[in-house]
């Protein structure tokens, strides 16, 4: 039982690591973190109906 | 049936896994079997929100729950000068690993609710451990599709699945008026 526990975690961890991207994907990726784009509409309403239901 | 007012991390004595139904095989097998191990093995972390109310036998049901973890993101390859100007390498990343509803609690607006309190949690943990964006794996356009709409873009595709990011920026200004 603990080795297929191990297993698993190794496998899972690996997977989650190491995500690695074409060059050209990667250098989209950092420009769009860099720039940032605000929040939309539909994200900034989802944040207020959350707040309207008062979960924590 | 209404649910409670307070994500809390899974644990074992509280809350029904079994009883969990989203539509969606894999995620109901990751509640049942995975989440808690993966805990345990601090691979990530699981955060459900249960019902207001038990069940007969004591323990409560699952109305939504997510789980996080840490991955990084690298380049095929990486020139030296571009190495230089990155802050870490591998970039680090928080990972939204998993997001699900109960079918019975669908259609009240309970998964942008699980999103952003998703996205608040990785906001907290941003300011001890920062990381450049969230990624998301989508097991179908129809998930994919709910992600979008919130603006998390199309970073690639993996295995046949989307994998979406929204940078972390843009979450520190949803939440930058807290």
């Amino acid at each position: 039982m603990v080795h297929l526990i191990d297993e698993d975690a190794s496998r899972v961890i690996a997977e989650h690591e190491s995500i690695v991207l074409e060059d050209n994907i990667f250098d989209h990726f950092i420009s769009a973190c860099e720039k940032a784009q605000k929040p939309n509409k539909k994200l900034k309403s989802a944040l207020q109906f959350t707040k309207e239901q008062g979960v924590q | 049936m209404n649910w409670s007012k307070t994500f809390i991390e899974l644990a074992r004595p509280i809350h029904d896994r079994e009883s969990f139904a989203c539509g969606e095989p894999e995620l109901d097998h990751f509640i049942t079997s995975q989440a808690l191990r993966h805990m345990q093995a601090g691979i990530s972390r699981t955060m459900v929100l249960p019902a207001a109310k038990p069940l007969p036998n004591g323990k409560y049901p699952i109305c939504a729950f997510y789980t996080i973890a840490p991955g990084s993101i690298s380049r095929k390859t990486l020139p030296d000068e571009l190495a230089k100007k990155l802050p870490g390498y591998p970039v680090p990343v928080f990972l939204l690993a998993q997001l699900a509803v109960h079918q019975d609690y669908k259609g009240r607006g309970l998964g942008k609710v699980t999103l952003i309190k998703a996205l608040e949690h990785l906001y907290d943990i941003n300011s001890h451990m920062q990381a450049y964006a969230v990624i998301v794996d989508c097991l179908n356009e129809n998930i994919t599709a709910f992600y979008e709409q919130f603006g998390i873009e199309l970073l690639s595709q993996e295995n046949g699945r989307d994998r979406l990011f929204l940078p972390m920026k843009t979450v520190k200004l949803l939440f930058g008026g807290k």
